[in-house]
C-alpha cells in the first residue's frame, strides 16, 4: 500500500538513524556488573532475538540501548545522529505494559504529544495505531480495564503511532494468551517489514525461530553468541549454543 | 436563663440557620479552602518532583517536609505575626488581622503535609508506571504533569487531609486573624471565644458544625479512596 506523502517523508527522515551500533557497552548497578562489553549492531528491518537465562542481563541491555539507562562503559551510535533526537524515533515495550489511568486513545496520544506532534496528525496516528493493533472500537475504553493481552496491544499501538525506527521488546508475549500472542507477533513482523529495526528479548524459542533474523545469546551479562537464526538452530559445535538449546529442550 | 441544655440550643441555632453561625461557617470554609488551594499550587508539583526527580538535596528536602508536618500551628502564627507585622518583611502588605493573612498562614501550615502526602501518593504511582512513562520519551521533569493527573484520586484525598488540618487549627487563625467579629472570626476561634465567655450554646453549635465538616471530609475521602481502589482492583 502506498503511504500518504507526509508519512513517507517521515519514514525517510527517521530511517537515517539506523544502523545502530553498540560498542563495548557495560552497565554497573550498585557496584555489580550487569552488562559487560556488549558489541551489537541493529540494521533497518532486522529482528534480533536476545535469548538467555533469567538474570543474563537482557532487560538491562535493552533498557541501555533504548536510553532508559546510561551505559557505564562503551558507546551507542545511531548513525551519527544527535543523542537528544534519538528518543523520538524509538520505543521500548516492557513485559508488563504500564498504561495510564485514561482512555486507550489518550494513552496512545500521550506518546505523540511528548514528541510535539500536531493535533490533527496525532488523531490520524492514533486511529492508525488502533487499527493495526486490532483495537478499533477500543478508543474510549479505560486502558486499565483491559486484559493484559489488550493492554500489550495498546502498547504496540503506541509504538506504531510514533513511527519508530528502532523497537526494543522485553519479553512482550510472555504473559499473553495464544490469540494475543499471534496478533503481537504479526505486528512485530509488520513493523520489521516497514523497516523498523527490532531487538526482542524472548524466552520462547519457537517464537524466536518464527520471527528473528539473527539470534544473540547472553550469559552472565555478556553477549557470547551473535549469529544468523539458521546457524543458531542448526546442529552447532558452539558449546554455549548447544548447552543453551539443550537446557530449553530438556536434554 | 433557658431550661434547654447547650446541645439543644446548639441544634436550634444550626437548624434555624442563625446568621452568626452561618457567617462564621462560610468564612471558615472559604479561608481553609483558599489556603489549601493556594498551598496545593506549590505543594503538589514539589511533592511530584520529590517523588520522581533526582536532584541534589532531594532526600534532605524530603526529610524536612516530613518533619514539618508536625510543626505547631502556634509557631506558624508566631512567625507569621512577626513577618506580617508592621515592621516585618511582609508588613507592607498590611495583611495582619485580615482574611488574606489567615489564608497565607494556613497555606504555609498545610504545605508540608500536602508535600509529604503528595510525594507518597505520586511515589506509589511512579513505582507502577514510572518506567513505562519514561519509555514513552518523558524525562523526569516532563513526567510531573502526567503523574499528577495519574494520581488525581489520591491527590484529592491529600487535599482533603490538608483541608481537615486547616479548618481544625486555631493557632494561626487566632494569632494572624485576631478573631475579629464579622471580619476574621472562624469556627475554631469562635469556639474558643464563646467557651471563654461561657456561651456554650453557640460554642457547641459551632463545635457540631466543625464535627460535621470533619465527618464530611472523612466521608468524601473514603468515597474517593474506594472508587480509586475499585479502579486499581480492575487492573490485571
Amino acid at each position: 500500500m502506498r503511504l500518504p506523502f507526509r508519512r513517507r517523508r517521515k519514514y525517510r527522515q527517521i530511517r537515517a538513524l539506523l544502523p545502530m551500533s553498540a560498542k563495548n557497552v557495560g552497565v554497573v548497578v550498585r557496584g555489580k556488573c550487569i552488562v559487560k562489553g556488549v558489541d551489537l549492531k541493529l540494521r533497518s528491518g532486522e529482528i534480533v532475538a536476545l535469548v538467555g537465562h533469567n538474570g543474563a542481563g537482557k532487560s538491562f541491555l535493552l533498557k541501555t540501548l533504548h536510553g532508559l539507562l546510561k551505559p557505564t562503559t562503551g558507546t551507542i551510535d545511531w548513525a551519527g545522529a544527535p543523542v537528544r533526537e534519538i528518543w523520538r524515533h524509538q520505543a521500548l515495550i516492557l513485559q508488563r505494559p504500564a498504561l495510564l489511568r485514561r482512555s486507550v486513545a489518550a494513552n496512545i496520544d500521550l506518546a505523540l504529544r511528548v514528541r510535539g506532534i500536531r493535533r490533527l496528525d496525532r488523531m490520524r496516528r492514533v486511529t492508525e495505531g488502533l487499527r493495526v493493533a486490532k483495537l478499533v472500537g477500543y478508543a474510549r475504553r479505560r486502558a486499565l480495564r483491559l486484559s493484559v493481552g489488550e493492554q500489550q496491544r495498546v502498547a504496540f499501538a503506541q509504538a506504531w503511532a510514533i513511527y519508530p525506527e528502532a523497537l526494543f521488546l522485553d519479553e512482550v508475549t510472555s504473559a499473553l494468551d495464544p490469540a494475543s500472542k499471534l496478533i503481537v507477533e504479526d505486528l512485530v513482523s509488520r513493523l520489521a517489514q516497514r523497516g523498523v529495526g527490532i531487538i526482542m528479548a524472548s524466552q520462547d524459542l519457537e517464537q524466536v525461530e518464527r520471527l528473528a533474523s539473527r539470534v544473540c545469546l547472553m550469559k552472565h551479562g555478556q553477549l557470547v553468541v551473535d549469529m544468523a537464526k539458521s546457524e543458531f538452530f542448526a546442529p552447532s559445535d558452539k558449546a554455549e549454543v548447544a548447552s543453551f538449546l539443550a537446557t530449553f529442550s530438556g536434554k | 436563663m433557658s431550661d434547654k441544655n447547650p446541645f439543644q440550643l446548639a441544634l436550634e441555632l444550626i437548624l434555624s440557620l442563625d446568621p452568626t453561625v452561618v457567617e462564621i461557617t462560610v468564612r471558615s470554609l472559604l479561608v481553609s479552602g483558599a489556603a489549601v488551594a493556594l498551598s496545593a499550587v506549590f505543594a503538589l508539583p514539589i511533592g511530584a518532583l520529590l517523588a520522581i526527580g533526582r536532584f541534589p538535596g532531594r532526600r534532605a528536602l524530603d526529610f524536612i517536609t516530613t518533619t514539618m508536618i508536625a510543626f505547631p500551628a502556634v509557631l506558624v502564627g508566631l512567625i507569621g505575626s512577626q513577618m506580617l507585622g508592621y515592621n516585618g518583611p511582609l508588613g507592607f502588605l498590611q495583611w495582619l488581622f485580615t482574611i488574606q493573612g489567615m489564608i497565607l498562614a494556613q497555606a504555609v501550615l498545610v504545605m508540608p503535609l500536602l508535600i509529604a502526602f503528595a510525594r507518597g501518593a505520586i511515589g506509589a504511582e511512579w513505582d507502577r508506571v514510572g518506567e513505562g512513562i519514561r519509555t514513552l520519551g518523558f524525562n523526569r521533569t516532563q513526567a510531573v504533569w502526567p503523574m499528577l493527573m495519574e494520581s488525581r484520586f489520591a491527590l484529592i484525598t491529600v487535599l482533603l487531609a490538608g483541608f481537615g488540618r486547616a479548618i481544625a487549627e486555631v493557632g494561626t487563625a487566632n494569632m494572624i486573624g485576631g478573631n475579629i467579629l464579622g471580619d476574621t472570626r472562624v469556627l475554631t476561634t469562635a469556639i474558643m471565644q464563646e467557651t471563654q465567655r461561657g456561651d456554650f450554646a453557640l460554642a457547641n453549635a459551632l463545635g457540631l458544625i466543625l464535627l460535621f465538616l470533619a465527618t464530611g471530609v472523612n466521608l468524601a475521602g473514603r468515597v474517593i479512596v474506594n472508587s480509586f481502589s475499585l479502579e486499581k482492583a480492575s487492573q490485571p
